[in-house]
């Protein structure tokens, strides 16, 4: 019994560490301001969830890049405009809170953060304001 | 003015919440050694959500910026089905005078919009036989 209890055992350590699972996203989206200098989802849109899950893997870092303007109304003078996100990450073991900055970041999460649910706030700022159109905003983030 | 903002609806990635890709990739790192100049190592890409999807494999640098160079995948794009997983194997040279070399591999969803773009991202090292530590 012992000797079945070790295999068990040896088993389990021998199963390569599974993967970051990253998914369960939502979009999210922009809303219309007040500010007239500000657009974001913190205000009158959706922000953005994404979760990470994995009861197997060892401890791993999540970085997220700086964000980028993907889209904006014709017009727009880009020079000034910044792209800005904000996110917290929350989970077993995690608790994680990003302000709004347009650099790249990132976390540690611990071994055996099995689910950690990252909720996303993107806004573009633009001193000379918006022209009519659509805007998005994009990060990329790399579970590793 | 008023009207002009009320008009400038702002929408990332088409408006409404929509359920995004996911991914895995097992393992996650590795490393082994190779009698030859080249190393392969067999990964595992999954699927554990509930929709089909189709994941782009990329070959990077180990910061997981630029492709590789001499670094390739059997299959950079992959379709799996719900809760499907399936192996590539990815391949690279040890380039000289180096006796080991790491490459990073990501997996993501292939042509997702949206404001946040998930990858899984996994390295791996191949060191020639002979060369210690």
């Amino acid at each position: 019994m012992r000797a079945l209890t070790l295999a068990a055992v040896a088993i389990l350590l021998a199963a390569p560490a599974t993967a970051c699972q990253v998914g369960g996203a939502t979009t999210g989206s922009l809303g219309v301001l007040p500010s007239a200098n500000v657009y974001g989802s913190d205000t009158g849109g959706l922000p953005a969830v994404l979760t990470i899950t994995d009861a197997l893997q060892p401890a791993y870092h999540v970085s997220v890049t700086a964000p980028s303007i993907t889209a904006a109304g014709v017009g727009f003078n880009m020079s000034g405009a910044v792209a800005e996100i904000a996110y917290t990450a929350i989970g077993t073991g995690v608790s994680f809170t990003q302000d709004f900055t347009s650099a790249a970041s990132g976390f540690d999460a611990p071994a055996f953060a099995a689910a950690v649910v990252m909720t996303f706030q993107s806004r573009i700022v633009s001193p000379s304001g918006f022209t009519t159109g659509g805007y998005g905003t994009r990060v990329t983030v790399t579970c590793s | 003015m008023q009207l002009r903002l009320a008009l400038v609806v702002l929408v990332l990635a088409g408006g409404p919440a929509l359920p995004a890709a996911a991914q895995s990739l097992s393992p996650m790192s590795n490393s082994g050694l190779t009698p030859s100049d080249i190393k392969g190592f067999r990964l595992m890409i999954g699927n554990p959500y509930k929709t089909r999807m189709i994941f782009d494999v990329l070959v990077l640098d180990p910061s997981f910026v630029s492709p590789a160079p001499q670094a390739v995948v059997n299959d950079a794009e992959i379709a799996l089905a719900p809760g499907a997983s399936r192996p590539v194997i990815v391949e690279f040279k040890v380039l000289p005078p180096y006796k080991e070399r790491t490459i990073g591999v990501c997996v993501r969803p292939k042509g997702l919009r949206g404001p946040v773009q998930p990858r899984v991202c996994g390295l791996y090292t191949g060191k020639l036989i002979g060369a210690r530590g």
